[in-house]
């Protein structure tokens, strides 16, 4: 696949502009593309720093990916970090996965120690864990999850998923609070 | 409804009674629902920092944390204060202020940007933040330094137009449209001469007026500097006093840990009474990031930069930037001068000193050096460098370096199999309600006997008893339990089980003022040691099983991948403990966060259920049944170990025969179980490092115990809050290594 590119990922933010919802099906793989690309790079683990990281990266990706200069919506702008929170999801939590298989393959010992940096594996097993709550989560509050999704994988102020979401400020904030609730209800399960 | 439906219906409502009659009516009758929106709501308190980026404490915070302060956005547990608005396109309002976004997040609160609707005036509204607003000293204290600080009207200061204390304490401020001077350094980096001469003249001009008013700031660095759009370049200091806010030490004199690390005058980062003059020095800090692009010292972490300020000379200016003018490196050192006397003497010195080098700069297009240096005779012959020959010398920051902390470990009975969970769940005294429903659960036998305990359960641990009998529960509840009185985890550690019980916790009016005179009154201790009265009773109705020594660097190596101790060969102590094998000393130089980090990593490694859940920076109980830190009444408890005297060896110094102390240590740490073990078998309670324990720690925290019993008391920690610290330390007199000695720092600080 050839790195996708401003135009591309331009021209679909138009098209769902234009109320051609099956685009947004298009967004995803483009921007992880991207976004995993850039992961793979340069998002190292260094301590309580990952996820900052990834959000920097998000806001990045947009700069690049998107033509700026036009003015996209609201809502535009909210499909394109809907699908990046949704990519940088799953690159932190297949990173988490894979480091943790590569842990429990009896490896611990010597990976801990010929690593430089430290391993972060109660990151990444928590990280796992909030990923498995938040995937029951949008089974039963698909709006609620996609809110957490933005604010915590995409590192958005509530205030802008708010407008993404087309919620009204305040309702934003409220269910944030309930997310949050929900899921450490979850995790302490 | 659904569950969230109810949730954020019921949020809205203030007040309990309504709230539940709410509750009732809406889950009509389905006891599921209601018990499950009944814990969202209760979570939702406890939930506040989860999934957050971590608020920047702004007071010893490591270097580097500002930039979080960016990125996090205003926090939600802010809105719960503001009632519901008509117009949707703001949060809510406060009073009669519509809170339309929240434009950052400080040390102590949050900032939003308002309109207030009766002036028809955009306005800047800072809020405490709740953790601080709910404790009395800090609350007091910001509203008495906002209403300081309202008196002050200053072209550059921002302007505080009220002060209110319902439903939060919050401060209504001029609107400055612009960018802080930090983000302008991280935009632009250095900035030239008349920029620097422009916004230093300003600044002094602003603590002119401040001064004046007895109103120090104590934390005067580039993200308190705003630089207006309107009028163009017009600077503005903000948050005055407001430092102080947050050190809930002292009410009156030196306040230690008010200020940032990096800007901080050596006199405040020692801890000792303060004047104007600090601010001067910090300003001399900013002025010096300005020329150069970095603040004057820097190091790895919050204790080394205070040693850095109190001890080192930074960089020549000249050195950094090579075209940086002779006398303007020779005003940012004046004002840098370790010894407050050798400084220039006032904020109005100052700010004429600018103003004529503006002028001649502008006349002349250089600077005289009788313009800058009015004090050139009285400090004639000296570079700036030579200050310790000349001043006074440099004392050593005995404290900071003297906090040095390691790790004691408890873990619940659980992970032996076949044992009933007797809970790892600490409670807050508050929540007694919810306290039966926890339970030791024994289904097959009747709880008939103490605290929920079968009537055949071996008898608690009521102190005083003798070691024999300490020995004796031990093995009691051990084989009650069917759980062995000591186990060696994975990573070699030892655990010892320590029985429930009943003890005095504290110290009497007499320790107090004995500790209190050996730490010659200084403030900073004072509240800390004070804090250790009233005593009163606790009882522990669980059992537990805590380290039997603190944990050593090379376990926590082996865990975490490395060993950021001070006494360690790669450490800043490296030379005092040359030759030696520190390995088996305790790991030190951890603040709290690694500590329950190293819990959650340890919990995870050995399959158990991390207790702490750590997102990014942030910490919420996730009550996991993995390791955790024991709380101060178990560390207490366990180092009593039956004694009721001042230590488990009597009440005489023959605790050094137990404790690494400031007279036997040679002032470093030591290896781990050298001393006299306790009567439970636990090594180095009274000395060596002192231990983070999981509790936070407030000054008149044993108050609310007064006239009662203190069932399995735990304070809860909040981000903003500081957590205490247990036991004795190697560079501590003997009176500060009691059981019931106690100590409290922020949880970010590595110690």
């Amino acid at each position: 696949m050839s790195p996708p590119n401003n135009s591309d990922v331009s021209l679909i933010l138009e098209r769902i502009g234009d109320g051609d919802y099956a685009a947004v099906e298009r967004l995803l793989p483009l921007v992880y593309e991207d976004l995993r690309r850039l992961a793979a790079a340069r998002l190292n683990r260094e301590r309580s720093g990952q996820t900052l990281q990834a959000t920097a990266l998000v806001h990045e990706a947009y700069l690049r990916l998107v033509d700026v200069s036009e003015s996209q919506t609201w809502e535009s702008r909210g499909h394109f970090f809907g699908a990046a929170a949704e990519a940088m999801r799953r690159i932190l939590v297949d990173n988490a996965r894979r480091r943790k298989r590569v842990k429990h393959g009896g490896e611990f010992q010597r990976i801990s120690i010929e690593l430089t940096d430290i391993p972060q594996e109660q990151l990444d097993e928590q990280l796992v864990l909030l990923d498995e709550a938040l995937t029951r989560f949008a089974e039963v509050d698909e709006l609620a999850c996609e809110l957490v999704k933005l604010r915590y994988f995409a590192g958005i102020p509530l205030t802008d998923v708010a407008h993404m979401l087309d919620l009204p400020p305040r309702t934003a904030y409220r269910l944030w609070d309930y997310s949050k609730a929900w899921l450490l209800r979850e995790l302490r399960k | 409804m659904t569950e969230r439906e109810i949730f954020l219906a019921a949020i809205e409502i203030a007040d309990p009674q309504e709230r539940e009659e709410y509750l009732a009516q809406a889950c009509r009758e389905n006891e599921d629902l209601k018990s499950q929106v009944d814990e969202l709501l209760r979570l939702h308190g406890e939930a506040a920092d989860f999934l957050e980026a971590a608020p920047v404490p702004g007071v010893i915070s490591e270097p580097g944390t500002e930039d979080v302060e960016a990125m996090s956005d205003g926090r939600s547990e802010f809105v719960q204060f503001l009632s519901p608005s008509e117009r949707p396109e703001t949060l809510g309002r406060l009073a009669h202020y519509q809170i339309e976004e929240i434009l950052g997040r400080g040390a102590f609160g949050i900032v939003a940007k308002a309109v207030d609707e009766r002036l028809q005036r955009i306005v800047a509204i800072k809020m405490l933040c709740p953790a601080l607003a709910v404790t009395s000293p800090p609350r007091k204290r910001f509203l008495r330094e906002a209403q300081i600080a309202a008196a002050v009207t200053h072209e550059n200061i921002v302007a505080i137009h009220a002060v209110e204390e319902e439903p939060i304490p919050y401060l209504v401020m001029e609107y400055v449209p612009g960018n802080t001077l930090q983000q302008l350094l991280d935009n632009q980096g250095p900035l030239d001469v008349r920029q620097t001469l422009s916004i230093g003249r300003q600044i002094a001009t602003g603590l002119v007026a401040a001064h004046a008013h007895h109103l120090i700031h104590r934390d005067i660095k580039p993200s308190n500097i705003i630089l207006a759009t309107e009028p163009e370049n017009r600077v503005k200091i903000s948050d005055f006093g407001l430092a102080r806010v947050i050190d809930d030490g002292s009410l009156t004199a030196s306040g230690v840990v008010a200020g940032t690390p990096q800007y901080m005058a050596p006199e405040q980062a020692r801890g000792e009474r303060l004047d104007h003059r600090a601010d001067l020095f910090s300003l001399g800090s900013l002025l010096y990031q300005v020329v150069s692009g970095h603040p004057p010292f820097r190091a790895g972490n919050a204790v080394a930069v205070l040693k850095r300020v109190c001890e080192d000379t930074p960089r020549p200016l000249d050195e950094v930037i090579s075209d940086t003018p002779p006398w303007l490196c020779g005003i940012i050192n004046c004002l840098m001068e370790k010894d407050p006397d050798q400084r220039y003497q006032s904020a109005q010195e100052v700010a004429e000193v600018f103003a004529r080098c503006e002028q001649e700069l502008n006349e002349h297009g250089t600077v005289q050096k009788e313009t800058w240096n009015k004090r050139l005779a009285h400090s004639a012959g000296r570079s700036p460098s030579d200050t310790r020959r000349k001043g006074r010398p440099a004392r050593p920051i005995g404290w900071l370096v003297g906090l040095i902390v390691g790790i004691a470990l408890t873990v619940l009975l659980s992970r032996f199999s076949g044992v009933n969970d007797a809970g790892n769940r600490p409670r807050s005294a508050e929540t007694k309600s919810e306290f039966v429903a926890v339970r030791p659960e024994n289904n097959t036998v009747e709880k008939a006997g103490w605290h929920g305990w079968s009537s055949d359960a071996p008898t608690h641990a009521i102190v005083p008893f003798s070691a024999d009998k300490a020995l004796a529960y031990q093995q009691q509840w051990a084989e009650y339990l069917k759980a062995p009185v000591e186990f060696e985890n994975s990573l070699g550690m030892k655990f010892r089980l320590i029985p429930p019980g009943q003890f005095v916790r504290g110290s009497t009016p007499e320790e107090i003022e004995a500790a209190v005179k050996r730490a010659n009154e200084n403030e900073f201790w004072k509240v800390r040691i004070e804090s250790e009265g009233p005593q009163h009773e606790v009882i522990l109705t669980h059992p537990f099983y805590l380290g039997v020594t603190e944990v050593t660097q090379s376990q926590f190596e082996s865990l975490m991948g490395e060993n950021p101790s001070h006494f360690s060969g790669s450490g800043e102590g490296k030379e005092i403990i040359a030759g030696l094998d520190t390995s088996n000393h305790p790991v030190e130089m951890v603040s709290w966060k690694t500590a329950a980090e190293f819990c959650t990593v340890l919990s995870t490694r050995e399959d158990l259920k991390p207790f702490y859940f750590q997102s990014e920076q942030t910490v919420t109980s996730l009550e996991g049944n993995g390791y955790r830190l024991p709380t101060e009444a178990e560390w207490e408890f366990a180092c009593r170990a039956g004694s009721s005297t001042r230590f488990c060896t009597g009440d005489d110094d023959d605790m050094m025969r137990a404790g690494w102390c400031g007279i036997n240590s040679g002032r470093r740490s030591h290896g781990v179980g050298e001393m006299l073990a306790n009567a439970f078998g636990l090594f180095d309670m009274h000395g060596n490092v002192q231990e983070w324990a999981h509790d936070g720690w407030e000054q008149d925290s044993y108050l609310h115990f007064a006239e009662s019993t203190a069932i399995d008391p735990v304070l809860p920690f909040s981000e903003t809050s500081r957590c205490a610290l247990r036991g004795g330390g190697f560079y501590a007199y003997p009176t500060h290594c009691s059981s019931s000695s106690r100590f409290a720092q922020l949880r970010t600080t590595k110690l």
